[in-house]
């Protein structure tokens, strides 16, 4: 049975999933809401980013604490609550690795169960690899074309995982996603060592 | 063309709040009205304040230029914002005022209510409402500590804003600045670096780097020592305390001098010997390369964290006193190759963009700042080690929650040491405060679940929570020291405190018996386990009583009504606190005396 919530101003009823009474447009006590129902996005691991953060900001200029200022104490703490949710929300969805992680547990997968014994022996070889090429990389065009390949083996592993989580195949997606957050620190040790 | 002036209706009021910039070396206030900016001047009519403060022969305080208008300053206080990063309640500055010792908060305070004043005569009607701007990369100590400050002088804080943040508000709005910048701001005690992205009408600050202890006075140290080895060929570590600052002051004129020239001639003294010298600005520059380079290399870190290329990057915005140097300018010309603003003036900026801020806080805007923490935030874990519970540079407010447990069969209790910085284990990072959650069933090791919460507000005040989640038993810890008053219970009470009183003075000393009541009562709440073990019922009863009524009075506006009632309460808490004394000592020569059927002894 669906609880009914009320408006903590009006005392009229609400849906529960609006930042605003629907009645008397006061801020909402905070709820329990999916990064991707805060933004209102399919859930799907291939989202436009330009679009997230449009929808972010957008958010945030309607319900980031300074907006309250002159508002009740209630209210403002009401505001802080969610504007931090959102803070929150966009992070799991503006990284890759996040992203997948936070919509394989919005799909009922349960992230804990493998990850603390990953021995995909194909995956790490080819990160010892990369890392290898890494560290041997001196010259500036090397480090360049090394750069590329990654971000190339980023972008593919995206495109894997969002076809793996399309079709269900959420083990696999996990697996994937593993993966990326390794090519994820290679990527950073690069820039970090340039 | 002629265009037609259109007056704005008067009829509606716009609410007013100041711009408050607390520097190291000077400070200024500003406000916006409604079609203008006014910077706020003292009675010498000068818009820098200095932070200066001394305490002359009548026990009053002088502040800002009034301290230069005496015949003798040389016990003036200099760059108090500095000594916040240390630990800003030590008592350890005197004073001939009362005799009393001073913290660097009492300090500040007595700024902050120079800059009131000031304001007040300025202004028709007066405004307590202020944003007030930090240095980006102060912690949470040094964060709630200026707030304090600024609260105790009777400033109502709106928001505390990050200095880089609040100048690329002014660039921003004044200048119509829109896409990714650097923001360099070197003060005269700080130097902080920021990107923020600015784009139809929403600064997001991307990153925070910075040295809160790296500033023009550092440039000025390094300077007067190669100025006296050169000049005098003496070293500068063997000169008196007293005269190195003399030194000091001299050649922080000469820099100031060798922002517009080349090449100046002055007068030199040390140790009461005058040279007339001639100082190139190379010899400056040489003296503080080093430095010049630290601040280059922590802009170059940033832009690596950060997703952006340089290549993204529209510009360099310069901000702080300090940043007027050329060797700065082509500094960053060289190792960044991007054009450099600034065009408003680097020492008014901050205030002004905390004016603009404010202004559209308190009337509405379209406008958004997004701000973040400069350093991550965690607590400590077994072998002493930190555990990040919210990372630098994540956007504010957040509300971030992990779960610990146990290590230990039985545990009843978990002390939590909350820590801030980037290093690995907590002792190389800020310890901001320890709490203990007890009260925990005893278990077995690992079986307890402990949330601590971390919520960071848009302030960049940080409350933790730690919660015992089998039975929902909560303790708070805002960052503060020993008994102080949270920052947040603080806030709510200035604003009662404005409401009701009839002018500043009054205001200030119904602020301060607030604070003080609720130190008290909290020192008394602190050793309420001693206390009921030593004392007997009626002692009890009597405490409880009277931190009843003084909770009660603390809501209601009446100075003299606290004070009394903290008379009351320390008279009641004589007997305990000789108990406690004789007991400590008893202990010390090895036997427990028993109190349990002490009647009153007075």
């Amino acid at each position: 049975m669906e609880k009914v919530i009320f408006c903590w101003h009006c005392k009229k009823s609400t849906d529960g999933l609006s930042f605003f009474c629907q009645s008397c447009n006061k801020i909402q006590k905070p709820f329990k809401i999916e990064a991707y129902d805060i933004f209102e996005l399919n859930q799907e691991f291939a989202i436009d980013k330009n679009t997230l953060e449009e929808k972010y900001l957008n958010l945030q200029a309607k319900l980031h604490p300074d907006k309250f200022i002159n508002f009740s104490e209630i209210e403002k703490d009401y505001a802080t609550s969610h504007s931090s949710n959102i803070n929150d929300a966009y992070n799991n969805l503006v990284n890759d690795v996040k992203r997948s992680q936070t919509l394989l547990k919005a799909l009922g997968y349960n992230l804990d169960k493998e990850d603390k014994s990953f021995d995909d022996k194909n995956i790490l070889n080819e990160i010892m690899e990369l890392q290898n090429e890494c560290m041997l990389a001196e010259r500036n065009h090397e480090k360049v074309k090394i750069k590329k390949k990654i971000l190339d083996f980023i972008d593919k592993t995206n495109k894997k995982i969002d076809t793996l989580i399309k079709s269900k195949s959420l083990d696999d997606a996990h697996t994937l996603t593993i993966k990326l957050s390794y090519l994820e620190k290679i990527r950073q040790n690069l820039s970090n060592n340039n | 063309m002629n265009l037609i002036n259109i007056t704005e209706p008067q009829n509606k009021k716009s609410y007013l709040c100041i711009g408050v910039d607390f520097g190291t070396t000077n400070s200024v206030c500003s406000i916006k009205l409604q079609n203008s900016i006014k910077y706020f001047k003292d009675k010498y009519n000068k818009t820098l304040i200095p932070s200066v403060i001394l305490t002359n022969d009548n026990k009053k305080f002088l502040v800002g230029n009034e301290v230069f208008e005496q015949i003798d300053y040389s016990e003036a206080v200099y760059s108090i914002k500095r000594n916040f990063l240390d630990n800003p309640d030590k008592k350890n500055f005197s004073s001939k005022k009362k005799n009393k010792k001073l913290s660097p908060v009492d300090i500040a305070k007595e700024i902050f209510v120079h800059l009131k004043e000031i304001c007040d005569s300025n202004l028709d009607d007066k405004v307590a409402d202020c944003v007030l701007t930090v240095p980006a990369y102060y912690d949470e100590k040094a964060r709630s500590a200026i707030m304090r400050s600024a609260l105790l002088a009777g400033f109502n804080v709106k928001r505390l804003i990050n200095e880089p943040t609040a100048a690329a508000f002014a660039y921003g709005l004044e200048t119509g600045k829109r896409g990714n910048y650097f923001v360099y701001d070197l003060g005269g005690g700080t130097f902080d670096v920021s990107i923020l992205k600015i784009k139809d009408g929403i600064f997001k600050v991307i990153g925070t780097g910075g040295d809160s202890s790296l500033g023009g006075d550092d440039f000025d140290e390094l300077f007067a020592r190669n100025l006296v080895k050169k000049n005098f060929n003496i070293s500068f570590d063997d000169l008196e305390k007293q005269e190195k600052k003399k030194v000091i002051k001299q050649c922080k004129l000469f820099k100031e001098d060798l922002f517009i020239a080349q090449k100046i001639t002055r007068d030199f003294f040390v140790k009461n010997t005058k040279k007339n010298i001639e100082i190139d600005i190379d010899i400056l520059n040489s003296s503080i390369e080093p430095l010049l380079d630290q601040t280059i290399e922590i802009a170059k870190k940033l832009l690596l964290d950060s997703d952006f290329l340089l290549d993204d990057i529209n510009g360099f915005i310069l901000v702080g006193g300090s940043s007027r140097l050329a060797a700065i300018k082509e500094k960053i010309k060289k190792n960044f190759d991007v054009k450099i603003f600034d065009d408003i003036n680097p020492d008014l900026v901050v205030s002004l963009g905390a004016a603009l801020h404010g202004y559209e806080l308190l009337n509405g805007s379209e406008n958004l700042l997004l701000d973040v923490t400069p350093l991550s935030l965690g607590i400590e874990t077994m072998g002493g080690l930190m555990e990040k519970i919210i990372s630098r540079n994540t956007s504010i407010p957040v509300i971030q929650e992990q779960t610990f447990t146990t290590h230990e069969n039985g545990q009843t209790s978990i002390k939590i040491n909350v820590l801030q910085g980037e290093r690995e284990t907590s002792e190389n990072n800020r310890s901001l405060g320890k709490f203990i959650l007890d009260g925990l069933e005893p278990k077995p090791a690992g079986i307890p679940r402990v949330k601590v919460r971390f919520s960071l507000d848009a302030d960049g005040i940080l409350l933790v929570t730690a919660i015992d989640d089998s039975i929902g038993k909560e303790n708070n810890l805002v960052v503060k020291t020993n008994h102080n008053i949270n920052i947040l219970e603080m806030k709510s009470m200035i604003e009662s405190s404005i409401k009701n009183a009839k002018d500043d003075m009054a205001q200030r000393m119904l602020i301060e018996s607030k604070v003080k009541a609720k130190n008290l009562i909290n020192e008394i709440l602190g050793v309420k386990k001693e206390l009921n073990s030593i004392s007997s019922k009626d002692d009890i009863d009597k405490i409880n009583n009277l931190i009843d009524k003084l909770n009660k009075e603390i809501e209601m506006n009446d100075a003299d009504k606290i004070n009394n009632i903290i008379e009351e309460l320390n008279n009641s808490t004589k007997n305990f606190a000789q108990k406690r004394i004789d007991k400590s000592f008893s202990k010390l020569v090895g036997k427990d005396l028993d109190f349990s059927n002490d009647k009153d002894l007075v």
